[in-house]
């Protein structure tokens, strides 16, 4: 199918806009020039509209004009012609889509349509349009072939499971797969019948508990399936956000347990204040030093000295220490002196000395006062005024070095806490412990659900090999009879009916599938450019669970929505579209809003120029952004172009007045590469600044 | 337009090679049915038809040939 | 034996701020001997003592209004402090019965720590980015370390 013509009245701000699709298979893109919020995506819906009706319009869309006011009748026309063509004949059709509603009117109404065949003699009407246009442009395709370059993503982006039925049912509906499920049904149903019909011919109990058998079967596989079907999805779900949770766990178990570092920044902080303490005792002893004996010792040192030297001399003269008392004290408690003179008291002699011993003792004693102390003086005070070792100075270094050892210490456990504390900081609370708790949690689920997913297997395996026995017997015990041959052969023939189009659907599904995938690897890597030597990106494929995965360098898997930014991702897409229309061979126009938005000069290129090789037809609608840097191969492949322009956008973005503020967007032939006076516009905000300052 | 009915009809006559010829002209006769349920099933599309009683009757004109090759090869 | 219990020390009151200042005084403050070096008033007063012997500075008299710094008992927690004051007075006069006139004995001492606390202050006031305590000890390094003999030197 391909799109000819295109006219909209009243949809929105598109009021006598017509575009013309290019039909040149060398130049086939057609591209509409329009600025953001000049009617681009207006148009895009519009032509689904009238294509598929008012299943395209998002939820609460009216298509109203906007000039209207309530109480007003609101006139919508859209109308494509295009062309089908079909075993060698290509036929063109008129389609005419409207709609007629008051403005305001809480009743929404339903469009009409109107198809017509054009053939030379004129147009011919066509009455059944929605069976013909479900055959033309089948509304299953809408999403592949009418890509808005946002929701495309979600081929690749949001829940798995959902991007995987998204990608099954487009590949599905390309493939004609439906209809060939269909037919193994109905091929399915005409078995029944026949059974049916062979237990009524023949009346063989046997038989009819076979049939019956085979019809329980019928329904419970379908049944178990859908459980399995379930239940894997569930399980996919479950990995995904298991895969993620663990991730986080891992995380969580780097930045560290909040406990334990709590617990070792206490420590810390006790050492440093530990630490701190025996700073100020090093400062103490330090401090002591200039109060110490040594020091007094040291700096008084001439002074004591000669003291010293004064007691030193009366030592040797015998004045001190004086021990005379004591040992005059110590004779009277004998009975003889030193000298062998005996000082018994009951001799006159005796006597005598003794009174004399008292007398000396007497005399002693009053000079004894003073050398008492002096003797104390001489003792006590020796250490300070004999020579000795000056040892102050090595005290002062040894103190000196204590001090600033304790210091770096100190100041090291000070960068250690504050380390420490910026950890705990990163830490959120009880983050191992929930993100631990939240993994274990899907694990368990995960370990009820594939067992699970095992026995509904494996029960599904059992009841098809019951059926296909049961089957057998049925066969078996109608040929028996000669009634139920005939039955027989038809059973027979079914079975290898359905047996082809089981086959052929297996084969669409896993070698058609595997041809789509390589397709849209090489589509994809063309468009972001990469060498399968140094590419970062190494390949793309849809795997068997239907799943547009995407590897780099040593076989990664990479996860499309974290690790490819979003040029790639967008390419990816419509990779993925193009690849899937090529294989299928089904032709329909590609029509894409923006899709090159976030993309560089070269992948911009390579996506345009792939898109359409890969394409039959190819629609794209760019904001002058995008055609900046396509300018070249537009130059060569596009084969029409025009610009809509939203008058609304004077001054601010356009130069000149377009003379009206009815809010319809207006159209000019203006290609990728001119300007005129209805669609010449500012580059920047800052040009329009100046404009208006000048 | 839509989908290239040729692909599919290629895949299934790839597929009826795979079938036991279990009389002479069987598989023929296979083929030419299977054809016939591709087209009814594409018309059945655009607007729906007894489809199920069509594939019934296509099934037992090849089940009757079965029979009758069968019956034949037995007698003579 | 503490010949100096009975007696007061008493220093000139224009030096009361700079005892405050450099000596640590607050009970259940935490001291910072750093910057302020001396325990008690008497350690402060008896550092003065040696500063102005080890230099060799004539002992001050007249020290004008004073106040009480210390009491002489507190001389009695380092036995060996009465003893050195008692040696430094006989080592100024040569006189052993000195011993004998406790109040000639203060005097002497005081005379040097009039004559060194200036030069203490002097000390403290220039040490500029130095913490006190560090200065002061890096001064008392110098003047006790052995002099380099040098030819003619007195010794």
């Amino acid at each position: 199918m391909r799109l000819v013509k295109a006219r909209f009245d009243g949809f929105r701000l598109l009021n006598g806009v017509e575009i013309a699709f290019s039909l040149d298979p060398t130049r086939n893109i057609t591209v509409i020039r329009a600025a953001n919020e000049s009617g681009k995506t207006t148009m895009l819906t519009a032509l689904q509209w009238c294509l598929f009706g008012e299943e395209a319009l998002p939820a609460g869309y009216s298509p109203q004009s906007m000039d209207l006011t309530t109480g007003q009748l609101s006139e919508t026309v859209g109308e494509v012609v295009y062309e089908v063509a079909s075993k060698g004949v290509t036929r063109k059709y008129r389609l005419i889509r409207s709609l007629t509603e008051q403005v305001g009117s809480p009743v929404r109404s339903k469009s009409s349509t109107q198809l017509y065949e054009m053939l030379p003699t004129g147009a011919k009407e066509i009455p059944n349009v929605e069976a013909h246009l479900a055959v033309h442009m089948p509304s299953d395709l809408r999403e592949v072939f009418f890509t808005d370059g946002d929701r495309a993503l979600s081929f690749i982006e949001g829940l798995r499971t959902d991007q995987q039925r998204r990608v099954k049912r487009a590949i599905e509906q390309l493939m004609g797969l439906p209809m060939l499920e269909e037919a193994v049904e109905h091929v399915k149903k005409v078995e029944r019948d026949v059974r049916a019909k062979a237990d009524a011919a023949t009346s063989n109990d046997e038989l009819k508990r076979t049939r019956a058998a085979l019809e329980a079967l019928e329904t419970t596989i379908p049944e178990l399936e859908g459980r399995l079907q379930t239940t894997t999805d569930e399980i996919a779900n479950l990995n995904d956000l298991y895969g993620k949770a663990d991730r986080e766990l891992q995380e969580a178990l780097k930045r560290g347990n909040r406990d334990e570092i709590a617990g070792e920044l206490r420590r810390i902080q006790k050492e440093r204040a530990a630490s701190e303490k025996r700073i100020r005792d090093a400062e103490g002893r330090q401090a002591g030093l200039l109060s110490n004996k040594a020091f007094a010792r040291e700096m008084l040192g001439g002074k004591l000295r000669a003291a010293g030297r004064l007691l030193d001399d009366l030592r040797k003269k015998g004045a001190i220490p004086n021990k005379t008392i004591p040992i005059l004290e110590d004779r009277l408690q004998h009975s003889d002196c030193i000298c062998g003179e005996s000082l018994d008291e009951h001799t006159p002699e005796g006597a005598r000395r003794r009174r004399r011993i008292g007398q000396l003792i007497e005399e002693s004693r009053d000079a004894d006062a003073l050398k008492a102390k002096v003797s104390d003086l001489y003792f006590e005070g020796r250490e300070l005024f004999s020579a000795g070792a000056a040892t102050w100075i090595s005290d002062y270094t040894g103190a000196f070095s204590d001090r600033n050892t304790e210091q770096h210490t100190y100041e090291e456990l000070g960068r250690a806490e504050a380390e420490l504390e910026a950890k705990l900081d990163k830490v959120k609370d009880d983050n191992v412990q929930q993100a631990r708790e939240m993994r274990d949690t899907y694990r368990e689920r995960l370990d009820e659900k594939i067992p699970l997913a095992g026995r509904l297997d494996q029960q599904i395996r059992q009841h098809r090999e019951q059926r296909v026995d049961l089957e057998k017997r049925f066969q078996t015990l109608s040929a028996r009879e000669e009634k139920g041959r005939r039955f027989t052969c038809e059973l027979t023939a079914a079975r290898d009916m359905r047996g082809v189009v089981e086959r052929a659907l297996e084969i669409m599904k896993t070698r058609e599938v595997q041809a789509v995938s390589l397709k849209m690897n090489e589509y994809f890597l063309r468009m972001i450019g990469a060498h399968p030597d140094n590419a970062l990106i190494q390949r793309a494929e849809i795997t068997s669970e239907f799943r547009i995965a995407v590897y780099g360098r040593n076989e990664r898997m990479l996860d499309p929505s974290m690790d490819l930014n979003g040029a790639s991702r967008r390419a990816l897409t419509i990779a993925f579209v193009l690849a899937l229309t090529e294989v299928s061979g089904v032709e329909a126009p590609n029509v894409i809003d923006t899709p090159l938005g976030m993309m560089s000069g070269f992948v911009k290129t390579e996506v345009v120029r792939v898109a359409s090789d890969a394409s039959a037809q190819l629609i794209l609608f760019l904001t002058h952004d995008e055609i900046n840097g396509c300018e070249a191969i537009l130059d060569a492949r596009a084969g029409e172009v025009t610009t809509i322009t939203n008058p609304l956008h004077f001054p601010r973005i356009l130069k000149n007045d377009p003379g009206t503020t009815a809010a319809q967007a207006l159209q000019c032939g203006c290609d990728h590469r001119s300007v005129c006076s209805v669609c010449d516009r500012y580059p920047s905000a800052a040009d329009a600044d100046e404009r208006e300052a000048a | 337009m839509a989908y290239k009915d040729e692909k599919v009809v290629t895949i299934i006559l790839e597929q009826v090679g795979a079938v036991e010829e279990r009389c002479p002209g069987y598989r023929e006769e296979v083929q030419l049915a299977l054809a016939e349920i591709i087209q009814a099933e594409r018309g059945h599309q655009f607007a729906r038809t007894n489809i199920v009683s069509k594939i019934g009757d296509l099934v037992g004109r090849v089940g009757t040939y079965l029979n009758r090759q069968t019956v034949a090869a037995s007698e003579g | 034996m503490n010949p100096f219990a009975g007696s007061d020390i008493m220093v000139p009151e224009d030096y009361r701020e700079h005892f405050d200042a450099f000596v640590q005084k607050k009970e259940g403050r935490a001291a910072q001997p750093v910057h302020q070096p001396f325990a008690r008033n008497i350690d402060m007063w008896f550092f003065a003592i040696c500063l102005a012997v080890k230099k060799g500075l004539t002992p001050a008299g007249n020290p004008g209004k004073t106040y009480k710094a210390a009491e002489g008992v507190v001389l009695n927690s380092d036995p060996w402090r009465p003893t050195a004051l008692t040696l430094l007075a006989i080592g100024e006069t040569d006189d052993i019965t000195i011993v004998d006139r406790p109040g000639d004995m203060l005097r002497i001492a005081n005379g040097y720590a009039l004559a060194g606390l200036p030069e203490l202050l002097a000390l403290l006031q220039e040490r500029e980015g130095d913490t006190a305590l560090d200065y002061l000890s890096e001064n008392v390094e110098q003047l006790l370390r052995p002099a380099r003999p040098t030819a003619g030197a007195a010794v």
